[in-house]
């Protein structure tokens, strides 16, 4: 079913999935609803991918980018609503209350698509996000320029860095005034919603201007905010800073924790896995031990003569200060010495969790310990001598 | 992204930071130049105002840090035990001195190992760096030096054999051995590291008189140089009791000093081996009958069996009972002669495969546990045989020879024994690292060393 309608309709919005539902309509239902759907409107809609397209050519083409009008997307947006409800009769629910994400369900159950390429799926979204936000007309009727900055090439570009060096310009004749009544520094206030965000990268800030820029253009853009921002007065412009900004998700990893298991003895026990490499390391730890540590029946430094690879067991006994208080038993298997040191490692500071508070876990997974390292030998190429080395080669 | 400093902020803030840093490393911010603010803020009541001056001969110039220089002064690290006995004689020693370190007399150390021959290189290295020569008291050196003093000499001559793993102060109990017999006024016999001479053998020759025997000229004057001095003083009564024909020219005749046998074989390397040889012989005949007391020590004593990687001109290897010099040594392990002892020491280094032994070329095997996991045969330990055990170093010929003997067990490093070891290496200042002083950081050191001596020994090399 999803085969025909892929090639070429990369893009997507209510008519195109029109084209296709209506024969599947009218295998289901067979009711006079739709029969509203008409074979004119399927011819129309084969087009629109195709007047994206000229839309799109003619954008880029030329200086004079012709945007989207405000006519077609308002035609858009009537064909999204429509085909919108059309899916939602479909499905058997209410139109009023369908939602996009609804939208999305629904395409995904009666149109499945394999296809790898998530743009090449079959797709209902509204226009506003089919169609890029596009630069707006800069001239007038006698083809005169509405901005001084349009010479420049990039008009809404040194508009925005104008803007922004207006603002600091008032932040100084504030701090002077301030000066004057005798203010050396004002107290430094808590701005949370500042310290929580970073800078939105240079592609945000390219949708936000409509136009292109250059690494060092977006630099200087940083630079400028950052100034701002240094400013013992910068809070005054926070609707401004704060534009630019992006919240950080907090990440909270929650290692999972398992209960601590009793032998017969009353001792408390802990069993954990790991993995380096291609090494697998099994390791059960026992409380009330002397720190005697056993790999493969032999001891720590029979089994693993390299100091290095000690070090790698010894680390998260050490970093919680637990050294000789428990007994660890390591059975590990494939790979080399240093990636089964670090198999070991990673299962000792696993089953190490259930001894410990929830501050000291999170302390531990800081330090990086409770994360494995998914790095893997890189695969030697042909014509190469190793996986980056290359082969000698003296120009004759 | 970070935002950059608030450079006013910072202005005001650094100072401060700077001398929160410097009081707690207790420093007298007084002599620091800082800006009008904070000078009142961190002035010292009036009382101990008193300015000191760079090498002021007060008392309390010299004992405080020295503001100055801003450094701090060394402090000495802290020594937790009494690690060092100054009973230097070993005869004295027993359990009471048991992980201390005794030193070794200079004079005494060079007469015994001149060029420090038969030392561990490691150690060589330590008694050069910290000018002294110092060997801890242990238990098994203790444990045969009380059965030499409680033996028979009456009987045949007993052999004590130490054994263990690598790196655990074998060759050290077999020198604290030989101090004390040394001290005692025997005659010591000392063969360092026999494995070298079934392995590292620069040229052999022919026998004078035995043409299926090789031997080994180099290796020969060598130990006759060593012996020569180690040994002067206790053979320099001994007469020869028969006449020896070295060549057709030389001979030396009945009832002259040993000591010209020495000289002859330093003078003559082809007659070396021959040279010692006799003197094996001489001073075995002597402590039988009565006049001497003969110590053997052998370090690496599994070296004289079996197989070795000497050629010989035909291309074949040569068994250890055709080097002359090994020949002559195992006549001397041989416990057919009384008045002394033999101690011995096996080594894994020396040991070179047993003859006719089938190795296993399986290096993949099954998992025990995961049997369908494929595994390497070494990362197993049923896959690995205890190899430091003597029946397992002698093999079966020298176990055959040796039987019987006394083992004993060189074991890693006891609680106590590393305790005094690191306050040994901190006093002598091997480890300068002042993290590696407290609890915690002897703690890593023996969790890393594992106890082991040479191990920790190493790891606190660049400490």
């Amino acid at each position: 079913m999803a085969a025909p309608m892929v090639h070429g309709t990369v893009t997507a919005c209510g008519r195109l999935l029109l084209r296709f539902s209506s024969p599947l309509l009218r295998d289901i239902y067979g009711n006079g609803q739709n029969a509203m759907l008409k074979t004119k409107q399927t011819q129309r809609c084969l087009s629109i991918s195709a007047a994206r397209h000229r839309q799109q050519t003619k954008s880029t083409s030329s200086l004079s980018d012709k945007p989207y009008t405000e006519e077609f997307l308002q035609e858009m947006d009537q064909e999204y609503q429509l085909g919108k409800r059309h899916l939602a009769n479909m499905m058997g629910e209410d139109p009023e209350t369908f939602t996009q994400e609804d939208v999305d369900r629904a395409i995904r159950y009666l149109l499945p698509s394999g296809l790898h390429e998530k743009l090449a799926r079959p797709m209902l979204k509204p226009p506003d996000q089919i169609f890029p936000k596009q630069k707006a007309l800069q001239w007038g009727k006698e083809r005169r320029p509405f901005s001084f900055l349009f010479y420049t090439g990039k008009a809404n570009y040194y508009s925005l860095m104008h803007e922004a060096a207006q603002i600091l310009t008032q932040l100084n004749r504030h701090e002077d005034k301030m000066l004057a009544k005798g203010v050396l520094l004002p107290d430094p206030e808590p701005w949370a919603e500042f310290n929580t965000s970073v800078w939105i990268d240079k592609i945000a800030v390219e949708k936000m201007i409509t136009e292109s820029m250059d690494d060092h253009q977006y630099r200087r853009f940083v630079e400028m905010l950052e100034h701002i921002a240094a400013h013992p007065y910068a809070k005054q412009a926070a609707q401004f800073i704060l534009k630019f900004r992006q919240e950080l998700v907090a990440v909270s990893m929650k290692q999972q924790v398992h209960p601590l298991m009793y032998d017969e003895n009353g001792i408390a026990y802990m069993e954990a896995e790991g993995k380096r490499k291609s090494s697998r390391a099994k390791v059960t730890l026992r409380d009330r031990g002397t720190g005697e540590v056993t790999v493969n029946g032999l001891p720590l430094v029979t089994y693993l003569r390299n100091v290095q690879d000690r070090e790698q067991v010894m680390l998260p006994l050490e970093f919680v200060e637990r050294l000789d208080q428990f007994d660890v038993e390591a059975t590990v298997w494939w790979g080399g010495t240093s990636g089964q040191a670090g198999a070991i490692r990673l299962a000792i500071s696993r089953a190490l969790c259930s001894f410990l508070t929830e501050a000291e876990i999170e302390n531990m997974r800081l330090a990086g310990l409770l994360t494995t390292d998914l790095r893997r030998k890189e695969r030697k190429k042909p014509g190469q001598k190793r996986a980056r080395k290359k082969f000698s080669w003296r120009k004759r | 992204m970070e935002i950059l400093p608030r450079l006013h902020l910072f202005k005001m803030a650094a100072p401060m930071k700077i001398f929160r840093e410097l009081s707690r490393k207790g420093f007298d911010p007084r002599h620091v130049n800082h800006g009008p603010i904070t000078r009142s803020m961190f002035c010292q009541p009036c009382g101990k105002q008193t300015v000191h001056y760079a090498r002021a001969s007060s008392v309390a110039a010299s004992t405080e840090p020295s503001a100055q220089t801003r450094e701090p002064v060394p402090q000495p690290p802290p020594v937790r035990s009494i690690f060092r006995t100054p009973v230097s004689n070993p005869v004295n020693h027993g359990l009471e001195q048991e992980a201390q370190f005794y030193t070794i007399p200079p004079d005494e150390y060079k007469t015994m190992f001149p060029q420090d021959h038969g030392m561990p290189s490691r150690f060589k290295k330590q008694v050069d760096t910290f000018t002294e020569a110092c060997i801890m008291v242990r238990k098994p050196s203790l444990e045969v030096m009380s059965y030499l003093q409680q033996a028979n000499y009456s009987h045949p001559a007993i052999r004590y054999v130490f054994y263990g793993i690598r790196g655990t102060g074998k060759t050290l109990c077999l020198c604290h051995v030989l101090h004390y017999c040394t001290k005692q006024g025997w005659v010591v016999l000392f063969f360092p590291k026999v494995s070298n001479w079934v392995k590292n053998v620069k040229e052999i020759q022919p026998s004078f008189h035995n043409p299926e025997r090789y031997d080994q000229p180099l290796e020969a004057v060598a130990w006759l140089k060593t012996f020569k001095v180690s040994a002067a003083d206790s053979i320099k009564e001994l007469q020869t009791q028969q006449k020896y024909q070295w060549n057709k020219r030389e001979a030396t005749e009945q009832g002259r000093p040993l000591l010209e046998v020495v000289e002859q074989g330093i003078a003559r390397p082809k007659t070396a081996t021959d040279c010692v040889g006799v003197i094996v012989k001489e001073l075995k005949d002597q402590a039988n009958q009565g006049r001497i007391r003969l110590l053997v020590a052998v370090d690496g004593v599994n070296s004289l069996f079996g197989r070795t990687v000497v050629r010989k001109p035909d291309r074949s290897m040569a068994y250890a009972s055709e080097l002359s010099l090994t020949y002559n040594l195992r006549k001397l392990v041989r416990n057919d002669w009384r008045g002394g002892a033999i101690v011995t020491a096996v080594k894994e280094a020396g040991f070179l495969g047993m003859e006719g032994e089938k190795k296993d070329h399986r290096r993949y095997t099954r998992h025990e546990d995961h049997p369908d996991i494929y595994h390497d045969i070494l990362d197993h330990v049923s896959a690995r045989p205890q190899t430091f055990t003597p029946e397992a170093l002698l093999g079966k010929e020298g176990f055959e020879y040796m039987d019987p003997y006394v083992p004993v067990l060189v074991e890693k490093y006891t609680e106590k024994e590393i305790e005094s070891c690191l306050d040994y290496y901190t006093d002598r200042m091997w480890i300068q690292n002042e993290k590696c002083w407290t609890e915690a950081g002897r703690q890593q050191l023996k969790f890393l060393s594992g106890y082991e001596p040479a191990d920790l020994e190493r790891i606190c090399g660049p400490l």
